[in-house]
């Protein structure tokens, strides 16, 4: 008698067409899409060679980590470049977002309806897994894995172990999916090898899409490659008016076999915060209240999506940015970035005395937005994803990470401080 | 694929912050894979750079190449420029072990190796036909080879030119085949490994 099957393995054996697959089997699966932001080198080795890209309709580009400030002479070099592969491989103009349709690699697809569930669907960024909302086995390929998917639609996939996180409960009022990651990190970081960890249970039902993806976001964090939620009612409404093709989701079987399971009750987590310098250096917000910044931030693909922004602004709403920080946001994608217009959330945030930026992966990626690229000696509380040493700019500024709310909080005070004094009012 | 080289003995928990400690990070973004190379494994096992020679491998405990991928490039590329033969631990990171194999860094998990060599033992590892020797200890084991799929990866040197002969752009080349029959129809492959490998 067989045993019970994990959404990795039906999605894998879907994709190497296969009845079956088991832990530690090697397979060759085809890919879905395939997304790209505008960092990859791969461009210049197809060009040099002449050789096609295997389906031009199944690549996704995002102009995401090269706009700002230091970084345009790289924009102006690479998204031009992009445009002429694209052109030259027939892959579709639809399929390439550049500036007003653009935002981050693992967002856009998704908002865009390339992303369906049941299907192997990686990205050439370190966080691609955050794709794993949607039902789908999304890894990184990294630069080093990318020519080879490009080449053939192929992903090669040692058919890895999986582990059991089982969710019930909700999340507290200004607690969202970073607090969960962090949390994961802390408890989980040494112990999962490069698992796939795999969502279940009741407390599924009550995340909202933009939280299970900040999840989905820290797994590489967390050392897992990849995390999969399943499917449910809440991501079929969400995937209805988007979806470009048919799709056919996948649930564990009851009996699914687990290297581990681990249980929490949502309703039991707290503003976590994480650094500096050390993504696994974790400690209660209660812990850290007080200690004063000079730059808080709210972007990258770890937060910028609508319910970070909405829980931010109600945080800011009729208040005023402290005179000694600069704050500064920028929305995940152009979609959020229009919705957040629509409902006076950037208002909000501009009032407060709020920069806000166009779409990108902002002051993440090495300090690129001017107005919070860090200097010597700074402290700055972000709900981006990384927080290494010269990661925003000087190396000897400290780099805090915490959820949107705690952020607005922060800002507020000119110190660390707890959103939901802000949040009763 | 046999390699052949002296053995370099690691604990568990060797992460990629291990293998080039976080410091020289600007040195990786540089992409200066060579000055990376002088700073392998610097605190860990210091004799290592100034004494590695081609061929070498790692043998490491449980978790090898845990930690952030933001540093496997560098240190995989480093391993590449020193000629490292290969790593084989207990466990390894599935993020590193792919990094590892896309890039042409041999890297298996076996896990019985760890208590058949010291630091400083003449070995010699025959892939494909799963045979290890200690020719410091005159130890014998036979192993599971990889499956097929991935050593077909390893013997293109990465996963660029594997997927250059599976898509038919490219012939093997003598060099890098070795012999081997490429098989570009394999989509899935059962792998057992024998239990003192678990």
């Amino acid at each position: 008698m067989s045993a019970g099957r994990t959404m990795t393995s039906k999605i894998l054996a879907r994709a190497a067409s296969a009845a079956s697959v088991e832990t530690g089997d090697v397979i060759t699966a085809r890919v879905q899409v395939l997304t790209v932001a505008d960092t990859e080198r791969f461009i210049d080795f197809m060009n040099t060679h002449s050789l096609r890209v295997w389906d031009p309709n199944r690549i996704v580009f995002c102009f995401d980590h090269m706009f700002e400030d230091w970084l345009p002479s790289a924009a102006i070099r690479n998204h031009p470049k992009i445009r002429r592969f694209a052109e030259v491989q027939g892959i579709p103009e639809e399929n390439i977002y550049g500036v007003g349709r653009g935002g981050l690699s693992h967002q856009v697809p998704v908002e865009e309806g390339w992303i369906l569930p049941g299907t192997v669907s990686p990205g050439a960024d370190t966080q691609a897994a955050t794709m794993g909302a949607m039902n789908c086995f999304a890894i990184p390929t990294l630069s080093s894995g990318t020519t080879s998917v490009v080449l053939t639609g192929e992903l090669w996939q040692v058919v890895p172990e999986c582990v059991s996180l089982r969710l019930e409960g909700s999340l507290p009022k200004g607690i969202l999916g970073k607090d969960v990651v962090y949390r994961l990190i802390k408890d989980l970081g040494g112990l999962l090898h490069g698992r796939v960890i795999e969502v279940s249970g009741p407390g599924v039902a009550a995340l909202p899409i933009d939280v299970r993806m900040a999840i989905a976001n820290g797994a590489i964090q967390m050392g897992a490659q990849t995390i999969i939620f399943p499917p449910d009612q809440r991501l079929l409404d969400y995937l209805k008016p988007r979806a470009r093709a048919s799709f056919d989701p996948v649930s564990p079987d009851s009996d699914a076999q687990y290297a581990a399971t681990y249980e929490y009750d949502l309703g039991g987590f707290e503003c976590l915060i994480s650094g500096p310098h050390e993504i696994d250096r974790i400690r209660p917000l209660s812990e850290l209240a007080g200690l004063p910044v000079t730059a808080a931030y709210i972007g990258s693909c770890s937060s910028g999506r609508l319910e970070d922004l909405a829980l931010a602004a109600q945080v800011l709403r009729n208040r005023k940015i402290h005179p000694s920080v600069r704050m500064v946001v920028t929305p995940i994608s152009a979609t959020v970035e229009r919705q957040a217009e629509a409902n006076g959330i950037l208002q909000t945030f501009r009032a407060a005395g709020v920069v806000v930026t166009s779409p990108g992966c902002g002051a993440c990626y090495h300090g690129n937005t001017s107005p919070l690229k860090l200097g010597d000696g700074e402290r700055c509380i972000t709900a981006s994803v990384e927080n290494l040493a010269g990661r925003m700019g000087s190396a000897s500024a400290e780099i805090y990470l915490g959820n949107a709310a705690v952020v607005a909080a922060s800002a507020i005070d000119g110190q660390l401080t707890q959103p939901a004094v802000y949040l009763k009012r | 694929m046999k390699i052949h080289g002296r053995a370099w003995r690691l604990g568990d928990d060797i992460g990629a912050t291990d293998l080039i400690p976080a410091r020289y990070d600007k040195i990786g973004m540089k992409r200066d894979w060579a000055e990376c190379a002088r700073h392998l494994l610097e605190d860990a096992e210091p004799r290592f750079a100034s004494s590695v020679r081609p061929g070498d491998m790692l043998v490491a405990g449980d978790n090898f190449g845990s930690g952030h991928a933001h540093y496997f490039g560098a240190v995989i590329n480093a391993c590449l420029t020193v000629e490292l033969g290969a790593v084989f631990a207990s466990s390894i990171n599935g993020m590193f072990f792919r990094a590892a194999t896309d890039l042409g860094l041999i890297s298996w998990t076996y896990g019985e190796l760890a208590d058949l060599v010291a630091t400083g033992d003449e070995i010699e590892v025959d892939l494909e036909r799963g045979e290890f020797r200690n020719l410091t200890t005159s130890i014998e084991r036979q192993l599971t080879p990889p499956p097929c799929l991935i050593l077909d990866i390893f013997a293109a040197r990465g996963s660029t030119n594997w997927a250059l002969r599976r898509a038919q752009l490219l012939e093997p080349t003598a060099s890098s085949a070795a012999g081997r029959e490429f098989r570009r129809d394999l989509t899935v492959e059962r792998y057992i490994p024998s239990v003192d490998q678990q």
